[in-house]
C-alpha cells in the first residue's frame, strides 16, 4: 500500500519534472511567446485598421475596451465567453487532430452544419416518431453522437477520395462545404422548416426538453451547459489518444511520414480515413452540442464562420489539445466581446474576423513575429518549421 | 493535356448541351436554347479561367496558390468601392470602372505579394499561408463593407462596363449576340493565349518552368528562384484581381459577402484537370461553365428539383474531375513546400587581399584557410587547396568529410566563414553560382541538376538563353548543342528529353552544361557512383581528352582505385581537414585508405563460405512497374536460401528499387509469384512478412526507414508497436518502448545522448544503426537489405556488413542489392545481375570476376548464356 502510494508520487514528480522541463523549453524557445506575442500584435494591427476606416484613434480603444468589458466583465459575461468557447474547442480539437494525420480539413465548417441538422433532428423528430417521448439519459447522448456520426461521415468522403484516388482534401473538403450549406438550406426552408405561424426564418423547430443539455448553474443569466465539460473531457481524451494509443502512433507516423508508415504495415487508407472521419466527428460533435446546450434549434445562419475560425485556432493552439482549449478561451472571448463592442461604439463586430485572420497569419508565420521582436528572441534556437500540409501530388 | 483528354471534355460540354435542348423540348427551338446556353457558358467560365490562369502562373514557379478565392473576393470588394468614389467625385462612368478594374488588379498583385513574402520569404507553409489569406479577405470585406457602407449611405453606382461588339459578327442572325461581350471576358482568351506562349516560348517561360520542376538546379545555374516566385507570383494575385473586378464590374454592379462562392477553388480544380496548361485549363472551365449553363437553363425551364440541388452541381463536378476522372495527376511542379537556401552574409566591407604572384606551374585556383560551420559541426576547418592548368586534381574521403561543401563553397552554393579564394591570382568572392559562372567554374553535381521534362537543349541552355528578344530560339540553341558535344566528342541528342536518357548519358549533358558556359575549371562531385566500370572508363576518356583542351577537374571520390588510375594529385580529406596532397606515385591504396579512416582499414570483410540450407524466399517470374506505369522488372525468378546471401549487381535504376519493393509488400506485382517458406505471400500487406520474419533494411532510410522527428525508442518499434509488450490492448506502453531502446542502444552500439533524442539529430551511420538494430533484433528467416551502406562512412559499413554476415551464419537467408561492386563481391555467396529488369545471369561468387560482373551490368553478354548458379555447399 505504501510502496504503491510512492511509486504513484515518483510517477507524479516525473511528470512535473517533464512539465518544468517543458515549460521551460516553451518559454526559452520562443513557443510560448509567439502566439502570445502574435495575438498583441494583431490587436494592435486591427486598432491601426478601426482608425485607418474611421479617423478616429481614441475610437479603437473605446472599441477594445468594449472588447474587454464584454468577455470578462462580470459573471455572466464571462460564462458567455465560455459558452462562445465551447464550439470552437470541439472543432479546433477536430482540425488538430486531421493535422497531426497529415490532413488540412478546411470542412469542419459543413461537418458542423450537418452535426447540428442531424442533432435538431433527432432532438424534435424522433420522439413523436418512436411515440411519445425519449429518456433524457438516452435522448442526450442520441442527439450528440447522431451530429458527430453526420460529420464524422460527410468528413470521411473527401478523407477516402484523398487516400483512394489522391484528390486533395484542401479542395475536397471546400466542395463539401459549399454541398452541405446548400443541403442545410434546402432542409432548413423545406421539409424540416419550422411550421409555426409566426416563423419567418430557415430554421427547425424546438428540441424536445429531453434532448437539451443542463445548464451548470441556476442563475438563468448564466447559460453555460454541460457542453463545456465535455469539451474538456474531449480535450484529454484526444490528447491520450494521440501520445498513448497505438492508433495515435498510427495517425502521427502517416502525419510525419506516409513512406515510412507503409514501410512499418501501417494501412494508410484506413488511417487516413479514420483520422478525417474522427476529425469531422469533433466537427459534428460542435454543431451537436450547439443545439442541445445552447440554441435549442437549427438556423441557418447559426454557426457561420465557425468552421474557418477553428483553423485558426487549431494552429494557434500548435496543434496540441491543450494549446487548442486556451486558443478557443482567447476566440471565445472575442467573439463574445465583439457585440458589447459594436453595441459601445459602433465598430462593426466583422472586425474580429480581421484581427483572428491576423493572428492566424502571425501564428502560421512565425519567422515575421520573431522578427519584429527580435530582441525577445536573441538566445532561442531557430525554431523547426511544421510542415503541416502536402502538394497536389503527394500521398 | 492530353488528345484524350480534350475529347472527354468536348464530350461531356456535347452531352450538357443536349441535355439542355431536351429539357427545353417544346418551348423553345433548339438554336435559342444553344445560343443561350453557349453565351452562359462564356459568361461564366469568365472569371475561372483567369483563376486557373493565375494558379497557372503560381503553380508553374513552384508555388501553390490556394489563396485565389480571397484575391477574388479582397479585388471585387475594392475595384467596386474605388469605381463609387471615383464616380461619386464626378468622373464619368466608363472611367471610374476602368480605374476600378485597375485597383482591382493592383489588389490581387498586393496580396499575391503578401503570398510571396509569407510562403516564399517566410517559408511558412503554402497552403497555410494560401488559408490564411482567404480568412484575411474575408474578414476585411466584411468588415469594410459594414463599416463603410452601415446603414444603407452609399454613393451612386456607375453601372458595369459596356458590351463591345465585334462589327460585322455580331450582326449575325441568333449566334450574333455571342460576338458582343464585355471586355473583361474578351480578355479572358487572349490572356490565355498570352500566358501559353510566355510559358512555353519565352525564356522567361522556360526559367519558370525550370524552377518549379527543379529550383536548385535553376539556382545552380544563376537563375534567382526567389525572385522569380515573386514575381510569378504578383502576376498571378494580379490576374486574380482581374478575376475579381469581373464580379462587381463586369456581371453586378454590387458587392456582396462571400459572392465569389468558391469559384477559386473550382478554378484551382480546373488548372489540375488542364495538367497546369492555359488552353487545357481553359477547356476545362468551360466545361464548368456549361454545367452552370444548364443549372441556370434547368431553373428557367422549371426543372423539377430544389434550386438548392442543381446549385450544387458544379461543386460535385468540381469532386468528380479531381477525383474520378483526374485520378491521381502527377503535377509539373508547386511541391508545396519552400525552397531553403543560405542566406547571404553581408558583403564584406574589409579590404580586399592583394592579389598573388602568379605562380610558375599555372596555377588557376588557390583556396587559402576556408572554414565553414554548421551548427554543431565544422565542415571544412581551414582547408587549403590549389589547381593548376589542365590538372586532374582528385578529392578524396570519407562521406561527412567536407569534399561537397567545400566545393559548393567554390560554386558559391555556399559562403564560407573565413578564408579565401583566389581565381588566376586574383582574389574573389564567389557570391552565387552565377559568379562562379563568369569565373569559368562548372560543377557536375552528385544529385544531377538537369530537369528531366526539358529537352537535352533546353537543359544546357537554360539560364544562357539563345534567344531573340524575350522569345527563345531553340532551332539555333540544338544546332549550338550539337556543335559543342561533337567538339568535345560528348555524343547526345539535344532534342531527347532527358528522363528518357540514362544517367551515363545524362552526366555527359551536366558536363556540357558547363562547357556551353565556357567552363575552364570543371568539379565532378562522385561522378562514377552512378556508372559501371565501362561508363567509368569511358567518363575518364572523356576527362583526359577535357584536360588535353587545357581544362583543369576537380574530380571527387571515395574509391581508391578510379584516384590511382585518373588523378594527377590526390588531396585526401577527413573530419574537415586536408590530411596531406599527394601525387599517385608517391601513394598506394592501403596508404591512402589510412588516411581517409585515420587508422588501419580491413578492405575485405571477414567470412567463411556459405552453409546454404532450404528455401526461405522464392521468386517466380515476377513483373513489377513503375510509378509511371512502365514494367520495369519483367520476368525475373531466383530464389535464396536459408545461410547464403545473394547479392544482387547492377547500375542504379535497371529495377532494383521496384524489385525490392514489390517483395517486401510496398509496390504491387504485375505478374508472378513470391514464396515466403514455401508459402505464397504476392497480394499480402507488409505486415504480414513483417510478422512471418521478413526483415527489410530499405534502399532510402531517412524516407522508408525512419520518422525523423521521432525519438529513437519510437524508431525502434516502429513496425512492432502494436505487439506485446510494447502495447496493451489499444494503450502503449511508454515504460516497455523505453526498455527495449536502452537494451538496443547499448547491444549496437548507438550512438545518442538518450532514447528520447529525435533519430533526426542522429549521425548518417547512428541512423542506420537504428534501422539494422530493430529489424535484426527480431527472430528473423529472411533479410532484405537495398543499399545498406550508402553513405556511410567506413567504420559504420564495417559494422553493417558484419551484422550481415552475422545474420547468414545464424540461418538467415539474405538478400542483398548494392550498386557497389566492391560490397557484391565482398559480402555475397552467389551473385545475380540485373540488367534493364532481367536477371542476366546468377554466378557463383568463387567463379565471378569483376571485369565479367562489370560487363554484364552494362549490357554486354557473350554469345552463350551464362548458367544460372544454384546454391552449393562447398568444404
Amino acid at each position: 500500500m505504501e510502496r504503491n502510494a510512492r511509486g504513484i508520487l515518483q510517477v507524479w514528480e516525473g511528470r512535473l519534472d517533464r512539465l518544468t522541463l517543458f515549460l521551460r523549453q516553451s518559454v526559452q524557445g520562443g513557443a510560448l511567446w509567439v502566439p502570445i506575442l502574435a495575438v498583441f500584435t494583431a490587436l494592435g494591427i486591427g486598432g491601426i485598421v478601426v482608425t485607418l476606416a474611421t479617423g478616429q484613434p481614441h475610437l479603437a480603444l473605446l472599441a477594445y475596451q468594449g472588447l474587454w468589458e464584454g468577455a470578462f466583465g462580470s459573471p455572466k459575461a464571462l460564462s458567455e465567453t465560455l459558452v462562445q468557447m465551447t464550439p470552437y474547442v470541439f472543432a479546433g480539437l477536430g482540425i488538430a487532430l486531421a493535422f497531426h494525420g497529415g490532413l488540412f480539413n478546411i470542412g469542419a465548417e459543413g461537418q458542423l452544419a450537418l452535426g447540428a441538422i442531424v442533432a435538431a433532428w433527432i432532438g424534435y423528430a424522433l420522439p413523436p416518431l418512436v411515440g411519445g417521448t425519449i429518456p433524457t439519459f438516452l435522448h442526450i447522448p442520441l442527439a450528440i453522437l447522431g451530429g458527430a456520426l453526420a460529420g464524422a461521415f460527410w468528413a470521411a468522403i473527401p478523407g477516402w477520395l484523398k487516400a483512394r484516388t489522391g484528390g486533395h482534401e484542401v479542395i475536397n473538403t471546400i466542395m463539401m462545404n459549399y454541398i452541405a450549406l446548400l443541403t442545410a438550406s434546402y432542409l432548413l426552408n423545406g421539409p424540416m422548416r419550422d411550421p409555426s405561424p409566426t416563423n419567418v426564418v430557415a430554421r427547425t423547430p424546438r428540441i424536445a426538453e429531453t434532448a437539451r443539455l443542463p445548464r451548470l448553474f441556476g442563475d438563468p443569466d448564466l447559460r453555460l451547459h454541460a457542453g463545456f465539460l465535455i469539451a474538456l473531457g474531449m480535450a484529454l481524451l484526444v490528447a491520450w489518444l494521440l501520445w498513448r494509443t497505438t492508433l495515435g502512433f498510427e495517425i502521427r507516423t502517416v502525419g510525419l511520414n506516409p513512406h515510412a508508415a507503409r514501410y512499418a504495415g501501417i494501412p494508410i487508407v484506413r488511417i487516413t480515413v479514420l483520422t478525417m472521419a474522427m476529425s469531422g466527428f469533433l466537427a459534428g460533435m460542435a454543431g451537436a452540442v450547439q443545439v442541445t446546450g445552447l440554441n435549442y434549434r437549427h438556423e441557418l445562419s447559426f454557426n457561420l464562420g465557425y468552421g474557418f475560425d477553428a483553423i485558426a485556432i487549431a494552429l494557434l493552439g500548435k496543434v496540441h489539445p491543450f494549446g487548442v482549449v486556451l486558443a478557443a478561451f482567447l476566440f471565445g472571448a472575442l467573439r463574445n466581446g465583439a457585440s458589447r463592442m459594436q453595441f459601445l461604439t459602433q465598430v462593426p463586430v466583422d472586425l474580429i474576423s480581421v484581427i483572428q485572420a491576423l493572428i492566424l497569419m502571425f501564428v502560421a508565420a512565425e519567422a515575421i513575429i520573431r522578427a519584429l521582436y527580435r530582441p525577445l528572441f536573441r538566445r532561442a534556437a531557430e525554431a523547426e518549421q511544421m510542415v503541416l500540409t502536402r502538394g497536389w501530388g503527394e500521398l | 493535356m492530353d488528345a484524350r483528354r480534350f475529347g472527354f471534355v468536348i464530350g461531356v460540354i456535347a452531352l450538357i448541351f443536349g441535355t439542355a435542348v431536351a429539357l427545353g423540348y417544346g418551348r423553345y427551338p433548339a438554336t435559342v436554347i444553344i445560343v443561350s446556353m453557349l453565351a452562359t457558358t462564356i459568361r461564366v467560365s469568365t472569371p475561372l479561367v483567369l483563376g486557373a490562369l493565375s494558379g497557372i502562373f503560381c503553380e508553374r514557379s513552384g508555388v501553390v496558390n490556394i489563396a485565389i478565392e480571397g484575391m477574388m473576393l479582397t479585388a471585387a470588394f475594392t475595384g467596386f468601392t474605388a469605381s463609387l468614389y471615383i464616380y461619386d467625385a464626378g468622373v464619368p462612368g466608363l472611367v471610374a470602372l476602368l480605374l476600378g478594374v485597375l485597383i482591382a488588379i493592383l489588389t490581387g498583385a498586393l496580396l499575391g505579394l503578401l503570398h510571396a513574402i509569407l510562403s516564399v520569404t517566410y517559408k511558412t507553409d503554402q497552403i497555410i499561408s494560401g488559408t490564411v489569406i482567404n480568412i484575411l479577405a474575408v474578414g476585411i470585406t466584411g468588415y469594410l463593407n459594414r463599416q463603410l457602407f452601415f446603414g444603407g449611405q452609399m454613393p451612386h453606382s456607375p453601372g458595369v462596363l459596356p458590351r463591345i461588339a465585334l462589327p460585322g459578327l455580331s450582326e449575325l442572325p441568333l449566334v450574333g449576340s455571342i460576338f458582343s461581350q464585355q471586355p473583361i471576358t474578351w480578355l479572358a482568351p487572349i490572356l490565355v493565349i498570352l500566358v501559353h506562349i510566355l510559358l512555353f516560348r519565352t525564356v522567361w517561360g522556360l526559367r519558370t518552368r525550370a524552377v518549379g520542376e527543379h529550383p536548385r538546379g535553376a539556382d545552380t545555374l544563376g537563375i534567382d528562384v526567389i525572385r522569380l516566385r515573386y514575381i510569378n507570383v504578383i502576376l498571378g494575385g494580379a490576374i486574380a484581381g482581374l478575376a475579381g473586378a469581373y464580379f462587381t464590374l463586369e456581371s453586378v454592379p454590387a458587392f456582396e459577402p462571400l459572392m465569389t462562392s468558391g469559384r477559386g477553388f473550382i478554378s484551382l480544380a480546373a488548372m489540375i484537370f488542364g495538367n497546369w496548361t492555359p488552353f487545357g485549363a481553359w477547356a476545362a472551365t468551360l466545361l464548368f461553365g456549361a454545367a452552370q449553363a444548364l443549372q441556370a437553363n434547368a431553373q428557367q425551364f422549371e426543372f423539377p428539383a430544389p434550386s438548392q440541388f442543381v446549385g450544387m452541381v458544379p461543386y460535385v463536378m468540381t469532386m468528380l474531375v479531381l477525383t474520378g476522372i483526374v485520378g491521381r495527376t502527377i503535377p509539373p511542379a508547386a511541391d508545396g513546400q519552400p525552397y531553403e537556401k543560405e542566406i547571404l552574409p553581408p558583403r564584406r566591407r574589409t579590404a580586399r587581399p592583394s592579389p598573388l604572384e602568379l605562380s610558375t606551374d599555372g596555377e588557376v585556383l588557390r583556396a587559402v584557410g576556408i572554414v565553414k560551420r554548421f551548427p554543431g559541426v565544422v565542415a571544412n576547418d581551414h582547408v587549403n587547396f590549389s589547381l593548376r592548368r589542365g590538372e586532374i586534381h582528385a578529392i578524396l574521403g570519407e562521406n561527412g568529410a567536407g569534399k561537397t561543401t567545400l566545393m559548393n563553397i567554390l560554386y558559391g552554393l555556399y559562403h564560407p566563414d573565413e578564408g579565401e579564394i583566389y581565381i588566376r591570382g586574383q582574389p574573389v568572392e564567389i557570391r552565387s553560382p552565377s559568379d562562379a559562372i563568369r569565373l569559368g567554374i562548372g560543377m557536375v553535381h552528385q544529385h544531377f541538376m538537369l530537369v528531366p521534362v526539358f529537352t537535352v537543349a533546353e537543359n544546357i541552355i537554360l539560364g544562357q538563353e539563345v534567344h531573340h528578344g524575350p522569345f527563345l530560339d531553340l532551332r539555333r540553341a540544338v544546332e549550338e548543342v550539337r556543335a559543342l558535344s561533337q567538339r568535345y566528342g560528348l555524343e547526345v541528342d539535344p532534342e531527347a528529353l532527358v528522363k528518357d536518357l540514362p544517367v551515363g548519358v545524362q552526366q555527359r549533358v551536366e558536363i556540357l552544361k558547363a562547357l556551353y558556359r565556357k567552363a575552364d575549371i570543371l568539379i565532378l562531385d562522385e561522378p562514377t557512383a552512378v556508372l559501371t566500370p565501362q561508363e567509368t572508363e569511358e567518363l575518364f576518356r572523356v576527362m583526359r581528352n577535357l584536360q588535353q583542351q587545357g581544362v583543369s577537374i576537380i574530380f571527387i571520390t571515395h574509391k581508391l582505385k578510379e584516384v590511382m588510375a585518373i588523378a594527377d594529385r590526390i588531396t585526401v580529406l577527413r573530419n574537415g581537414r586536408v590530411m596531406g596532397t599527394l601525387t599517385p606515385e608517391e601513394a598506394d591504396e592501403a596508404h591512402l585508405a589510412a588516411m581517409m579512416v585515420g587508422r588501419e582499414v580491413m578492405l575485405t570483410v571477414e567470412k567463411t563460405s556459405a552453409r546454404p540450407g532450404p528455401e526461405v524466399l522464392r521468386v517466380e517470374d515476377l513483373r513489377v512497374r513503375d510509378d509511371r506505369g512502365a514494367v520495369v522488372v519483367n520476368g525475373v525468378s531466383f530464389s535464396v536460401h536459408a545461410g547464403e546471401i545473394l547479392g544482387i549487381a547492377g547500375v542504379q535504376g535497371n529495377g532494383q528499387t521496384e524489385l525490392i519493393e514489390a517483395l517486401v509488400g510496398l509496390r504491387p506485382t504485375a505478374g508472378g509469384r513470391v514464396l515466403l517458406l514455401g508459402e505464397e505471400i504476392t497480394l499480402q500487406p507488409p505486415r504480414y512478412r513483417t510478422e512471418r520474419g521478413m526483415a527489410h533494411i530499405p534502399e532510402d532510410r531517412q524516407k522508408h526507414g525512419l520518422v525523423l522527428p521521432y525519438s529513437v525508442a519510437d524508431n525502434l518499434v516502429l513496425n512492432t508497436y502494436y505487439q506485446p509488450p510494447f502495447a496493451r490492448g489499444i494503450q502503449r506502453q511508454p515504460q516497455a518502448v523505453l526498455e527495449h531502446a536502452r537494451r538496443l542502444i547499448a547491444l549496437y552500439d548507438i550512438r545518442t545522448p538518450s532514447p528520447d533524442t529525435p533519430v533526426r539529430s542522429l549521425s548518417g551511420g547512428n541512423q542506420q544503426k537504428v534501422i539494422a538494430a530493430r529489424e535484426l533484433s527480431r527472430p528473423i528467416r529472411l533479410l532484405v537489405a537495398n543499399q545498406p551502406t550508402r553513405g556511410l562512412d567506413v567504420g559504420a559499413t564495417e559494422y553493417i556488413h558484419r551484422k550481415i554476415v552475422e545474420m547468414r551464419d545464424q540461418g538467415a537467408a539474405v538478400l542483398l542489392v548494392s550498386t557497389e561492386l566492391d560490397e557484391i563481391f565482398s559480402l555475397a555467396d552467389r551473385i545475380a545481375v540485373m540488367y534493364r529488369g532481367r536477371i542476366v545471369a546468377i554466378l557463383d561468387r568463387a567463379e565471378a570476376t569483376l571485369q565479367q560482373v562489370g560487363l554484364l551490368m552494362a549490357g554486354v553478354f557473350p554469345a552463350e548464356r551464362w548458367p544460372i548458379a544454384q546454391p552449393s555447399e562447398r568444404a
